[in-house]
């Protein structure tokens, strides 16, 4: 089973799509093409307009500005019921009042599908989202993981152009979210269908995405596969959000080929990677992410040369986290980061330890910029 | 289907149980045996004949009055709740917050006493009332329209009138279970305007819609102050008034109240029964 693939153009295009609610604009012009077959996560903190977003793709909303097209054709001012798109809800709303077979089967029959033909597709779909046999169960008598396949198979049934999924999997337990996530992947590529998948869960995200789509306050902040952003975050705000970060405000010292040196305190000097313009003198954070930092021991004399790529410090504390161990060191100038290691590259180390810490500077990003931290 | 109830859920259904066997049960078995009695003149004489049920099915007058009881229910009823339906999908999905506003208002209004309202209707319908009076300014109409009041409309209207605001609670109550999540689904997957309601929010709100319309159809069937007092004499009467009349004065008919009773409630029961079949059939997807 496949889904039609013959498109030429983006399967999903966005064009200036804004949307105010009132005197209050929730998303503030976004451009976004979304190809056949790709697996794209909306992903950004709650408030963002990301729900907003899929909400105006599926028709439950109407732009304020801008334009949707699905598979090349206008869809702007298209009620949801004739929309070439489906959506699968955060808690799966399935009709009480029918069985799981005849919720999968809804959409069929409103499209006036002969009653053989319905329960040999609904069959399929049972398969498909490995619900075989449950069919015939009130949707009350479904675990939360069921209910969530069966929402699925409702919104695939009509073989959607796109399918959208909000936060489907949010209400399911961290298991169970995890192989589901898998799973809806795997799926997606089977089919080799378009999904628009919202969510505020990163890890979610890196995991089923082809590429994801960071937004905060309404704006698309940054859109790229999960290595790009993850490598190569475009702000302060995406470095923070996706994965685990360590945010170091300072000043710029010297820029030399796009390597930043950064003064932080009185004698860290820290160096990493800026993609955009930026002055000598102004204000920056640099963001490196805790596995990207090497710690060696060093001797607590202070009278030795700090390192050039990184900084000296004491370690406060280690934590085991089972495949790795992370480490607090707190720089000589005050600066609280975190570092991951591997078991035996932490072996011995404790608490009010010496260390160093430097890193690749093309493994650190820059921004001008004060840090500003968000709450994910 | 057999439900078996928990231990001890007779003993607590107890009170309300003997209640209702005392005040409802004994009553409706003794109005029930005196329905084959005879009445003679003044005096009522333990009989065992059906003379009083034969008079109900062949006298015109008692057919023509059970008819036109049942129409007005059935009239009365579905009009008031088809209307309780879209004040209930009104006030849950449009309205929202203001609609609990609203909903807080018809309480109030239930807190006005059944008679004050029919008064109230009284001074709507009348030939000096509100409505003829608001017409005669407007100039749409040159005398007053004497059919508003005294007139089986009359009863319709009020009966509407008093109703609603009881037909729309249990819809509403339904209604607080659907989710705005499944006539957004309904409608994803293709359904809008009727279909969506035929095949997704009405079957939901069945047994509201049922209830509803029990309410609406019993009370409206059963009432019989309203057509006493808008009703008129022109052909206002209905089977509660025809009821009540052999129950009070000097040509008192008791054993006949009680036969005419018994077959009003058979028949109700009936065309209920019938109603909801209906119903059910259309609120299917």
């Amino acid at each position: 089973m496949t889904m039609e693939t013959s498109m030429t153009g983006p399967a999903v295009r966005l064009t200036g799509v804004q949307k105010r609610f009132g005197d209050q604009a929730v998303l503030h012009g976004i451009d976004l093409d979304v190809a056949p077959n790709e697996f794209v996560s909306l992903l950004g903190p709650s408030g963002c307009g990301k729900t907003t977003l899929l909400r105006i793709i599926a028709g439950f909303e109407q732009v304020s500005a801008g334009r949707v097209e699905v598979a090349g054709v206008d869809v702007t001012g298209m009620p949801p019921h004739k929309r070439p798109t489906n959506l699968v809800f955060q808690r799966g709303a399935l009709f009480p009042h029918m069985t799981v077979a005849e919720n999968i089967g809804y959409s069929l029959k409103l499209r006036g599908w002969p009653k053989g033909r319905i329960a040999a597709r609904v069959e399929e779909l049972l398969a498909l989202v490995r619900l075989e046999g449950l069919g015939g169960r009130g949707s009350t008598q479904l675990s939360g993981g069921q209910i969530q396949r069966a929402a699925l198979a409702r919104a695939l049934a009509p073989q959607p152009t796109v399918l959208l999924l909000d936060e489907p999997l949010s209400a399911l337990d961290l298991k169970l979210r995890q192989h589901m996530q898998l799973e809806l992947r795997a799926l997606q590529r089977q089919l080799a269908a378009t999904f628009i998948y919202v969510t505020h869960d990163q890890t979610e995200a890196l995991v089923m995405s082809d590429r994801i789509a960071i937004m905060d306050a309404g704006r698309l902040v940054q859109v790229g596969t999960p290595r790009e952003i993850y490598t190569r975050p475009a702000s302060v705000f995406a470095s923070d959000f996706i994965g685990e970060t360590n945010l170091v405000p300072g000043t710029v010292m010297e820029v030399h080929d796009g390597l930043v040196t950064l003064t932080a305190g009185r004698v860290t000097r820290l160096r990493g990677r800026a993609d955009s313009p930026i002055a000598v003198g102004a204000a920056a954070t640099l963001s490196v992410r805790p596995e990207a930092i090497r710690l060696t021991r060093s001797d607590a004399s202070m009278d030795t040369v700090p390192p050039v790529d990184g900084c000296r410090g004491q370690v406060r504390q280690v934590v085991y986290l089972g495949s790795r161990v992370r480490v607090e060191v707190v720089t000589e100038d005050g600066i609280t980061t975190w570092t991951d290691l591997r078991e035996d590259e932490a072996d011995g180390l404790s608490a009010d330890d010496w260390v160093s810490l430097h890193w690749n500077p093309e493994a650190a990003s820059i921004w001008a910029g004060e840090t500003i931290r968000t709450e994910a | 289907m057999v439900t078996r109830l928990p231990a001890g859920s007779l003993r607590q259904l107890g009170p309300a149980t003997t209640f209702y066997a005392v005040f409802f049960g004994i009553p409706l078995m003794i109005l029930f045996v005196l329905s084959f009695w005879t009445q003679q003149g003044f005096e009522r004489v333990p009989d065992l004949t059906l003379r009083n049920y034969l008079d109900g099915l062949t006298d015109r007058l008692y057919l023509q009055v059970f008819l036109r009881t049942i129409l007005v229910g059935l009239v009365t009823s579905f009009i008031v709740v088809p209307l309780a339906y879209v004040m209930a999908y009104l006030m849950r999905f449009t309205f929202e917050r203001r609609g609990q506003l609203l909903l807080t208002l018809v309480l109030i209004s239930l807190f006005s006493g059944y008679l004050v309202r029919i008064y109230a209707w009284r001074t709507i319908l009348g030939t000096g009332g509100l409505l003829n009076t608001a017409l005669m300014h407007l100039g749409l109409i040159a005398e007053p329209i004497t059919a508003l009041i005294f007139s089986p409309w009359a009863v319709m209207i009020t009966l509407i009138g008093l109703l609603l605001p009881l037909a729309l609670l249990p819809i509403w109550s339904s209604m607080a279970n659907v989710s705005r999540d499944h006539l957004e689904a309904a409608r994803d997957l293709g359904a809008n305007g009727w279909r969506l309601h035929r095949t997704v929010l009405l079957p939901m709100v069945l047994p509201g819609v049922s209830t509803a319309f029990a309410i609406a159809f019993v009370l409206a069937a059963g009432d019989f102050v309203v057509p006493a007092m808008v009703g008129g004499t022109s052909g206002g009467t209905l089977v509660g008034n025809l009821i009540a009349n052999q129950f009070r004065g000097s040509g008192a008919d008791w054993p006949l109240g009680a036969a005419l009773a018994f077959m009003i409630m058979a028949l109700l029961v009936f065309v209920y029964l019938i109603s909801v079949r209906l119903l059910r059939s259309v609120a299917r997807w």
